[in-house]
């Protein structure tokens, strides 16, 4: 049984369809993070899960148990706002027992609950401090230890991290993470972050425009996206119309904007006209395959630890991504690498 | 529970809206009704346009429109003219000028009446006003500066009372307009009072609207001000109608309400329209 | 000249006229409330002869003083708490909830501001009489006070509860809030200046009221200003009317600093004004 089970789940708001049959199981101690650019639905389906709203159709199951129709207060969850939502007048303490005195837990489990949490996010010299005397980050951990101290069976995060700057995001992620792993918590993550998604998460759901792109563990959608657009949004890729000129089995010869090349998938094209992507890092500098390519690069970014080179073919701009050694200097007229057959990857079928 | 929620709403707009819109509805229909003959109070309730025609007809009700119109009118005038210079002297702060802000506001804080004490002592028989006119040598002797005919009295304190307000609601008007809009005028080769034609004053039309509607509606209603310091051969309107219902006229008092009411809200309407005419005209000069 | 130049001489003559104006008057009504009885302050005197609060002790006991008093400042109070009472459903309402008519029902709030104060209380008398509710003047002006000031109450919690964080209503729900604890923690911190602020207003707006109190209350009931509009009238006692003034004044001067103190903590773009 898992902890929590979407099921045909649409979500609209009069003309406007937020969500469009979705469907997705969430395993118990699983971190799963809800991923997508802005408006693809992913904090529509958290304030499902949460109660905040009910869907237009579809059941969403806690443990076997439908909860499509109860509200927050009845469910079993506990939700990280993005804003952190401290109560401003009541002290740090106060805030994390707020939920245990509305559910009338006795003193003394109250204590076994809260201690632990306390020292657990190292929140004791705060304690009977009020929310605007602490920092962005002690707010975060405030938040999280009043989520915490509910014992949830979901725990949910709405984009906990979006307001802290970047050195500190790195640090409390992997504390959530470290967390969550240790008190065994079922976790739902929405962010719109990738490297947050890709560092934190056992699995991703892609979202866009209301639709599942794919569903799978951190490298699995690195390594093998399904479509053009988690390609895309995870990572850089090198996205290109493809036809497929023939082949079988596991090996296919395809027609790209850089000439004939030979790909190499467990699965099947999708159709004659696909889309097919490669990552910039899989570039092999004057590497010898069957797919070599030269080209006359255009222009070039120093990035430090490794370096951008664009070029251009059939209209298109590609960019590949090479690791440069002090001492070497890559920029140069012509630019021969070669793409290792197992790292084209099959994409959708092109309409 | 979950109720509609159409009845919801319903609900909650009841103790609130609901009993200030049947409080003044039944108010204003009374008013109404009773000018109109009925609800009589002292004999036969039928409806009757006699009482319309009768008041109409006397001059006194003609006089204490007229009147009424008069500080009306002045008071709205005047406040704002006052103020407008005052909102735009205070504009950008300096040394002082909260000092002088919360000075002019200070009436804002005096009940009428007392203002209207204040004032019948001032320029009492022997008051200091008095005192001081003849110690500086102007006046031979006192003199009854008191309920003098042409309600001066009235329109000073109407205006003591209700600048401050006009001030109010034309600072924070003023205030908002920014900085760069009157450079950029001034830029342009405007000087100030080209500025306050084209720029400030259509940029404050509404909050001019405002004051001056707001202002009119009580200075043409105005009772206390009138009896205490007011020339004693006219009736301001609401005057006139306490006195009809002291007198036990019901339906004489209705006419004159229903009246007051609408001159209250045409007078205002036409004043708002007016000033917004008025800005626009002078803008375009 | 220069800016600072004019400004100066502007409020060097500002504040000359402004002591005239306020200085002068008030000065003149303090002097007069002092005069003692036994010697009346004649014209060529620049100051009275003899000073005692005689007349203030006077009036406490002797005059209608004292039931004025009690019958303004029990008024008032009342008058507030259940004008803030009535105001808040419509006010959560109009701060919180999305419904048709919603600007219509908001200018019928504001009706009792554009009906002037004498022909609501002589109509509202009217009503009275017809209804043989004549006796009852402390409940109708009580009741009166209370509708006539929703506007102002309205206004000022609906800014409230606009201000009231959905986030933080959520986390109580998320946390398990039933619906009277949600409203504590999430509702009432931001509703608190709102409350403060909408009690003392209509407070000094009670006690302020000349219309209806006079209209319906004479002649059994007075409030403090019937009782100095009395004293102007037939027999104006000019150190009476000064005491009174100034008990008049004092106190309100007093609450309108503190109401704006509050409400520029309850909304920092909202000034105070009465018109």
């Amino acid at each position: 049984m898992s902890a929590i089970e979407v099921s045909g789940v649409t979500m609209r708001f009069s003309a406007f369809t937020a969500l469009n049959n979705i469907s997705a199981t969430v395993d118990e101690g699983e971190f799963v993070t809800l991923l997508g650019p802005s408006g693809c639905g992913k904090t529509t389906l958290l304030k499902l899960i949460s109660g905040f709203l009910h869907p237009t159709s579809g059941t969403i199951a806690m443990s076997g148990k439908d909860i499509t129709r109860l509200p927050p207060e009845a469910r079993d969850t506990a939700m990280c706002f993005q804003s952190y939502a401290l109560f401003p007048h009541l002290t740090v303490k106060e805030n994390l027992r707020f939920g245990l005195r509305e559910k009338r837990v006795p003193a003394d489990e109250q204590r076994r609950r809260l201690d632990p949490v306390i020292a657990q996010l190292g929140l004791e010299p705060q304690l009977d401090k009020l929310p605007n005397q602490l920092s962005g980050g002690q707010q975060q951990r405030v938040a999280l230890g009043r989520a915490l101290v509910m014992q949830p069976k979901v725990i949910l995060f709405d984009e906990p991290l979006s307001n802290l700057d970047a050195k500190l995001r790195e640090i409390v992620r992997v504390e959530i993470r470290r967390i969550q792993q240790q008190n065994n918590l079922t976790a739902i993550y929405v962010t719109h972050d990738q490297a947050e998604a890709l560092a934190m998460s056992d699995r991703i759901v892609i979202l866009n425009s209301g639709k599942i792109e794919q569903i799978g563990t951190p490298r699995q959608v690195y390594h093998e996206p399904r479509t053009s657009f988690v390609a895309d949004f995870i990572g850089s890729a090198n996205v290109m119309d493809a036809v497929v000129k023939s082949g079988e089995g596991k090996t296919w010869n395809v027609d790209t904007p850089l000439g004939a090349l030979e790909l190499h998938s467990e699965r099947q094209p999708a159709g004659r006209h696909i889309k097919i992507a490669w990552r910039p890092e899989a570039a092999v500098l004057n590497g010898n395959g069957p797919n070599r390519v030269t080209v006359r690069p255009s222009h070039s970014s120093f990035q430090g630890s490794y370096t951008d080179i664009f070029f251009a073919s059939n209209d298109r701009e590609f960019r590949v991504q090479l690791r440069e050694i002090q001492g070497e200097d890559l920029s140069r007229e012509e630019l021969a690498f070669s793409i290792p057959p197992q790292q084209l990857k099959l994409l959708e079928a092109v309409a | 529970m979950t109720i509609p929620h159409w009845l919801r709403v319903a609900l909650l707009l009841l103790p609130g809206v609901g009993l200030i819109g049947a409080f003044i509805g039944s108010v204003v229909f009374i008013a109404i009704a009773q000018s109109f003959g009925y609800y009589n109070l002292t004999g036969e309730s039928a409806f009757t346009l006699d009482d319309w025609r009768a008041i109409l007809d006397r001059r006194l009700f003609e006089r204490s429109v007229a009147y009424s119109l008069y500080v009306g009118l002045f008071s709205a005038v005047a406040s704002v003219i006052i103020a407008y210079p005052l909102a735009l002297w205070l504009r950008k702060p300096f040394p002082g000028s909260s000092l002088i802000g919360a000075v002019l506001k200070a009436p804002l804080l005096v009940h009428g009446l007392v203002a209207a004490f204040l004032y019948v002592n001032v320029i009492a028989y022997h008051g200091i006003v008095n005192q001081f006119m003849q110690w500086i040598g102007l006046w031979t002797g006192p003199r009854v500066l008191q309920n003098d005919d042409n309600a001066i009295g009235v329109l000073i304190l109407q205006t003591w009372k209700n600048m401050p307000f006009a001030l109010l609601l034309l600072t924070g008007a003023v205030q908002a307009i920014s900085d760069d809009v009157l450079d950029a005028a001034r830029d342009m080769g405007s000087g100030p009072f080209a500025r306050f034609r084209k720029v400030v004053a259509p940029l404050t039309v509404s909050a001019l609207q405002a004051a001056m509607v707001i202002i009119f509606i009580g200075a043409v209603a105005d009772y206390s001000f009138q009896a205490i310091a007011g020339p004693i051969n006219r009736q301001s309107m609401a005057q006139l109608m306490v006195f009809f219902k002291g007198d036990g006229q019901w339906n004489n008092a209705a006419v004159v309400g229903v009246s007051l009411m609408a001159i209250a809200l045409i007078g205002s309407g036409l004043l708002a329209l007016v000033a917004r005419l008025f800005v626009k005209g002078a803008s375009l000069r | 000249m220069t800016q600072s130049v004019v400004n100066r001489l502007l409020m060097a003559a500002l504040l000359t006229v402004c002591a005239v104006w306020l200085i002068i008057p008030f000065g003149m009504a303090i002097l007069w409330s002092l005069v003692d009885p036994s010697e009346p302050w004649t014209p060529d005197r620049l100051l009275p002869p003899v000073m005692s609060f005689s007349r203030w002790q006077n009036m406490w006991e002797n005059s209608s003083l004292k039931p004025a008093l009690i019958t303004s400042y029990t008024l008032a109070p009342l008058a507030a708490l259940l004008s803030m009472g009535l105001s808040m459903p419509t006010a959560f309402a109009f701060g919180r909830l999305s419904f048709p008519g919603k600007e219509f029902y908001k200018l019928v709030a504001l009706m009792p501001l554009v009906v002037p104060s004498f022909v609501t209380a002589i109509f509202f008398t009217s009503i009275l009489f017809n209804l043989g509710l004549h006796q009852w003047r402390f409940g109708a002006i009580f009741f009166a006070h209370a509708i006539m000031f929703m506007p102002y109450g309205i206004r000022i919690l609906t800014v409230s509860f606009e201000q009231v964080r959905q986030d933080h209503i959520d986390a109580a729900r998320d946390l398990g809030a039933r619906p009277l604890s949600r409203f504590v923690v999430a509702y009432l911190p931001a509703l608190k200046p709102g409350i403060f602020a909408t009690l003392l207003i209509v407070f000094i707006q009670s006690i302020e009221e000349f219309a209806i109190a006079y209209i319906v209350g004479t002649p059994t009931l007075t409030t403090i200003p019937t009782l100095l509009f009395a004293q102007m009238g037939q027999d104006f006692v000019r150190p009476n009317a000064a005491v009174l003034s100034l008990i008049l004044v004092v106190p309100n001067v007093v609450f309108m600093l503190l109401l704006e103190r509050l409400l520029r903590s309850a909304n920092p773009s909202m000034a105070s004004g009465k018109g």
